[in-house]
């Protein structure tokens, strides 16, 4: 017999309250495991937002179309010409100036993220891309792509061999057949799953000629970036403009909203929780007080007691952690299912980077369960500390 | 003449109850050798229990000595007090105390669990026991479905489990019927026999008195041996 067995059958005596005991640390666990995968997925979000502008100042993109479905349902309508990229380009402290095209297109039958880039401007505006393998697209070439490191290595591709793209419906009878002259790394999922290939092929792909997704701009310097933007903004107004620090700043609002929310729920619900644990126990430990003087009497030391008493507690804590990671992780991912609905999106400048959803990481799964196993032990602490200092010939009296 | 196991000198147990005070032992001398059957006997009250539990470590007397092997336990710990418990004394209990999520065998295995002993000899011990106290075949039932009887020969082995020098029995039979309090008493008298096994009853049951050789009783806190 181990200790863990007896401590499991102890509480199996008392299923209704113990489970109830258990919930209560379950919600909390919950909740914050809620919290932390929705602040890894804004985190994810705000990184590929920041690596959406590159080396980029601002981006220009349409608010109206901010998540993937919602672009799927509306075809691949390009929502910005290239007379706005114009416009833009004269603007007073604009440097550079250059369109994206973004779109969902069957690489070797495989889905993939596209962007289409106007090379030159490209390089001028966003700094290029890191290149690991072979080379970028040339300025003037029109036949070559350059894809992210896990497309590449998912193809088990060489550099030089050719690719088939086809365009998705409607445009499903356009496609296009270029050559891999180079592999880049951003780190960033989406993008490394991606390919970066020349704006009028992606055009052509989806007969949009003439009209982009976005624009990425540049300023003659950091300090203009902010009178850039708003002028931008003023003149556009159905345009989203994004730079760096309204990323951040959007996101870190959302961010405090959201641990305030679940955060104090969570902390809330932990607190109850630990005294739903001390409850119990201290009603476990007064109907079993003749157990524990017995216990005493045939040569229990006071530490066992405290260790048998604290094992009960951290299996509580045990099983609300446990509990409340699955319920924790199921809510998240049912969250991330409908998050066009519940949540805000929060626009990356892509119609490709999805809405902020929860994302659940191996760290903050672990993390939430310690979250319930620490509430358990030290909830239990002061009932333990209590059994194992009871008198035997008081406790043994005990009806 | 025998070795004593425990001897007890000048022993003297006050409460206090409020304003009240209860003198539970006065001065009580007491000995018991290796090879004995004790009992104490004494209206409700009269400190039977207490000198029990005084012996057994469980409960410190507020004057006097318990000397064990020569060494006085009162001057002991909680920690030492509790090794003395686990290592020389065996309880047993009128309601039996055997612990109801536990098997027969798991309860019996418990002190010898908490003597740190490797799980091969437990195994092995807490067989030997059970076939002693005759209960094999309920190895693997739980009190809630064992007799009365059975469970104090449970209670029995479990005391047994780490062969102490004493077993301490506080009235042992109060709960069973005759025929299994006659059992009970065969089986004490059967390990005293064999064994050799010290025991000391605070009981009032006729049929518990007629097996002991010392009998003692106690009056106000007032021990005295009677010659039955």
């Amino acid at each position: 017999m181990s200790a863990i067995a007896m401590t499991w059958r102890n509480l199996s005596r008392r299923k209704l309250r113990v489970g109830l005991t258990v919930a209560g640390i379950a919600v909390g666990v919950a909740l914050i495991l809620v919290l932390l995968s929705l602040v890894a997925g804004i985190d994810a979000q705000v990184r590929t937002s920041i690596r959406a502008l590159g080396g980029a100042d601002i981006i220009v993109y349409n608010a109206t179309i901010t998540n993937p479905r919602e672009a799927f349902l509306l075809g691949s309508s390009a929502v910005l010409n290239e007379s706005t990229v114009e416009t833009v380009a004269k603007l007073p402290n604009v440097h550079a100036v250059s369109p994206q095209l973004t779109e969902v297109v069957v690489v070797n039958e495989t889905l993939a993220p596209v962007w289409g880039i106007d090379v030159r401007t490209f390089n001028e505006t966003a700094g290029g891309l890191n290149m690991i393998d072979g080379k970028m697209i040339g300025e003037n070439d029109n036949n070559s792509a350059v894809l992210g490191k896990s497309l590449f290595d998912l193809f088990n591709m060489s550099i030089g061999q050719s690719i088939l793209i086809r365009a998705r419906p409607p445009h499903h009878n356009n496609n296009a057949t270029l050559t891999v002259v180079g592999v880049y790394e951003t780190g960033v999922f989406l993008t490394d799953r991606g390919l970066y290939i020349p704006i009028t092929v992606a055009q052509n792909l989806t007969d949009s000629f003439g009209f982009v997704t976005s624009i990425l701009v540049k300023a003659d310097s950091p300090d203009n970036v902010e009178a850039v933007s708003s002028e931008i903004a003023s003149l556009f107004p159905g345009m989203r403009v994004l730079t760096l620090s309204n990323v951040v700043a959007q996101a870190s609002q959302l961010l405090n909203t959201l641990t305030m929310f679940f955060g104090t729920l969570g902390i809330v619900a932990l607190v109850a929780g630990s005294f739903g644990v001390v409850n119990t126990m201290i009603i476990s430990i007064m109907e079993r007080t003749r157990e524990i003087g017995t216990l005493k009497a045939i040569g229990a030391k006071n530490s066992t007691v405290l260790k048998i008493f604290i094992l009960e507690a951290l299996l509580l804590g045990c099983l609300g952690g446990g509990i409340g990671i699955i319920v924790g992780g199921a809510s998240s991912y049912l969250i991330s299912e409908f998050s066009v609905r519940i949540l805000p999106a929060v626009p990356v400048g892509q119609r490709i980077t999805a809405n902020v959803s929860p994302m659940l990481t191996p760290s903050n799964i672990v993390l939430s369960f310690v979250l319930g196993l620490v509430t358990g032990v030290l909830a239990g602490i002061y009932p333990a500390w209590r059994a194992a200092r009871m008198k035997p010939v008081e406790a043994l009296r005990h009806g | 003449m025998a070795e004593n196991i425990v001897e007890t000198v000048k022993l003297t147990k006050v409460y206090r109850k409020g304003k009240l005070e209860i003198i539970a032992l006065r001065d009580v001398n007491f000995e018991i050798s290796k090879g004995d059957i004790g009992c104490v006997m004494g209206p409700s009250g009269s400190g039977k229990t207490t000198l029990l539990n005084t012996i057994g470590g469980l409960d410190k007397p507020t004057k006097g000595k318990v000397l064990v092997n020569g060494v006085d336990i009162t001057q002991l710990n909680e920690s030492q007090l509790a090794s003395y418990r686990l290592e020389k004394i065996g309880f047993i209990f009128q309601f039996y105390n055997l612990f109801p999520v536990l098997t027969a065998f798991e309860n019996v295995e418990l002190p010898l669990i908490l003597a740190k002993k490797p799980k091969r000899e437990r195994k092995n011990k807490v067989r030997q026991l059970l076939e002693t106290v005759g209960m094999t075949e309920r190895t693997h039932h739980k009190p809630d479905e064992l007799s009365g009887g059975e469970q104090q020969r449970i209670a029995i082995a479990r005391a047994l489990a780490n062969d102490p020098a004493l077993i301490l029995a506080d009235e042992p039979t109060g709960d069973l019927d005759s025929e299994n309090a006659t059992m009970f008493m065969n089986l004490v008298r059967k390990l005293n026999q064999d064994y050799a096994q010290t025991f000391l009853i605070v009981t009032h049951d006729p049929l518990v008195v007629k097996e002991c050789r010392q009998i003692y009783m106690i009056r106000d806190g007032r021990l005295e041996k009677s010659d039955g």
